[in-house]
């Protein structure tokens, strides 16, 4: 199966993973719960939906950032029964069934109420459809930002290479901007000419 | 004497050569000289601000880092447990890379994102810190700290200092990959993603386009020397 990685699990994974730190911390068993729990509860049809390995390399990260206690487990585990419900409930297999369902905002629901059980809060920024420049970003209780994310860690085709160009495409910009402006300005010119030739 | 026709007409030139062309040309021309302009003045108002800012001088270019590495551990070998050390947080400068054969030398951030590509060389959140014996994944701007990155040659080595540890990594293999390609990730996965600790370094490419492209220029190395570190309570 192609594209197996379910937006809500990935969605999920993100928020979760992008709990920032309270304290130096190893990787401890409900952490590991948490992670189990991620790689092999959502079953559809037989199989087993999950996401690449990267992805559980960043929520190691995570888990050494955060100490999670029981209380915390149980709660985040509640919210991740939801969330699986509501994908089972809309049979998200692919990616693109996020937005073809609108489901979006209903599973960055998911993820704020993961965040706010350690305080943490996520944001938008700009289109989450423009892998290039649209962005989750996470803040810790204090406002502070611990990760900005571009949604294209949801493709599984680049998985986690960045963009390491240049920021924007200033060449082309600016190249398409002046053939513009001359098409508009000879087109304007070449016109005004052939009536006042006429008059 | 002009019919209500040609008047009608006459104003409508009038509208469009007075006052909708004029107003298409200045916001086409605003653009383009914001575009050719903005890499120009960028510079110039970093040094306006370094010379009558108030701010601290050290915080202009650095106001999303927070540095934990402060030079060499000397710590090549041996075993660190997850307590033994601070695990870096998004944005904190935990090390350096050096590249043999290269111009490269530069500060290693935890994170990726573009503001924190602008400062130095970018440890994917999605892959492992050096020490784990999994893959670590590095990029950097083609147009800046990754500029020399296609000069490595296989069999050189390379250096990551970080606040933990020094690590030697030697260079195996370089490889040009689509990212747009079908089999893209898959030819850095296994590396990525496998038991062997494997230092993927990584650019755009071609090396002096200022244009995006889907081209990545990666370098893969295997861990020659450095200590483990255990990350599991």
């Amino acid at each position: 199966m192609k594209k197996l990685a379910c937006l809500m699990v990935v969605a999920v994974l993100l928020v979760v993973s992008m709990i920032p730190a309270f304290a130096a911390a190893g990787i401890n068993d409900y952490e590991q719960k948490i992670t189990t729990y991620i790689k092999t509860a959502y079953v559809v049809d037989g199989w087993t939906i999950t996401v690449p390995g990267e992805y559980f390399t960043a929520l190691e990260n995570v888990w050494n950032k955060v100490d999670l206690t029981e209380a915390q487990y149980n709660q985040i585990k509640a919210i991740l029964d939801k969330a699986l419900a509501f994908c089972k409930s809309k049979h998200l297999v692919e990616v693109e069934d996020i937005t073809k369902t609108g489901s979006t905002d209903t599973l960055l629901g998911y993820i704020r109420e993961a965040l706010a059980v350690l305080g943490y809060t996520l944001s938008t920024q700009g289109s989450l459809t423009d892998a290039d420049h649209g962005l989750l970003i996470i803040a810790d209780p204090d406002g502070n930002v611990v990760a900005r994310l571009h949604p294209n860690v949801v493709k599984t085709k680049n998985g986690a290479v960045a963009k390491t160009g240049a920021d924007y495409t200033a060449a082309a910009v600016c190249g398409v901007s002046a053939v513009a402006v001359l098409a508009a300005a000879s087109v304007a010119l070449k016109k005004f000419r052939k009536e006042t030739d006429e008059d | 004497m002009k019919t209500n026709s040609e008047k009608i007409r006459s104003k409508k030139d009038y509208r469009k050569y007075f006052i909708i062309l004029p107003i298409v040309f200045l916001l086409c021309g605003y653009i383009l000289f914001f575009v050719c302009l903005t890499p120009i003045l960028d510079p110039l108002i970093s040094v306006y601000s370094l010379a009558f800012s108030n701010t601290n001088v050290n915080t202009i270019d650095e106001s999303e880092t927070n540095s934990i590495f402060d030079g060499n551990t000397a710590v090549h070998d041996g075993y660190i447990n997850y307590d033994e050390f601070v695990f870096p947080s998004w944005g904190d400068i935990f090390g350096k890379v050096t590249v043999e054969g290269t111009e490269i030398d530069c500060p290693l951030i935890f994170g990726d994102d573009n503001s924190l590509l602008r400062r130095g060389a970018g440890l994917s959140f999605f892959s492992h810190i050096p020490g784990c014996g999994k893959g670590i994944l590095v990029g950097g701007h083609n147009n800046t700290y990754f500029h020399t990155l296609p000069e490595a040659q296989v069999g050189s080595l390379v250096r990551v200092e970080t606040n933990y540890g020094s690590f030697t990594y030697r260079i195996r293999e370089t490889k040009l990959i689509d990212m747009n390609s079908a089999d893209a990730r898959g030819q850095y996965a296994e590396d990525l993603n496998g038991d062997r600790e494997v230092l993927l370094l990584y650019t755009c490419y071609p090396i002096n386009t200022m244009a995006s492209t889907s081209l990545r220029y990666f370098v893969f190395c295997e861990k020659v020397s450095g200590p483990q570190v255990n990350l599991y309570e």
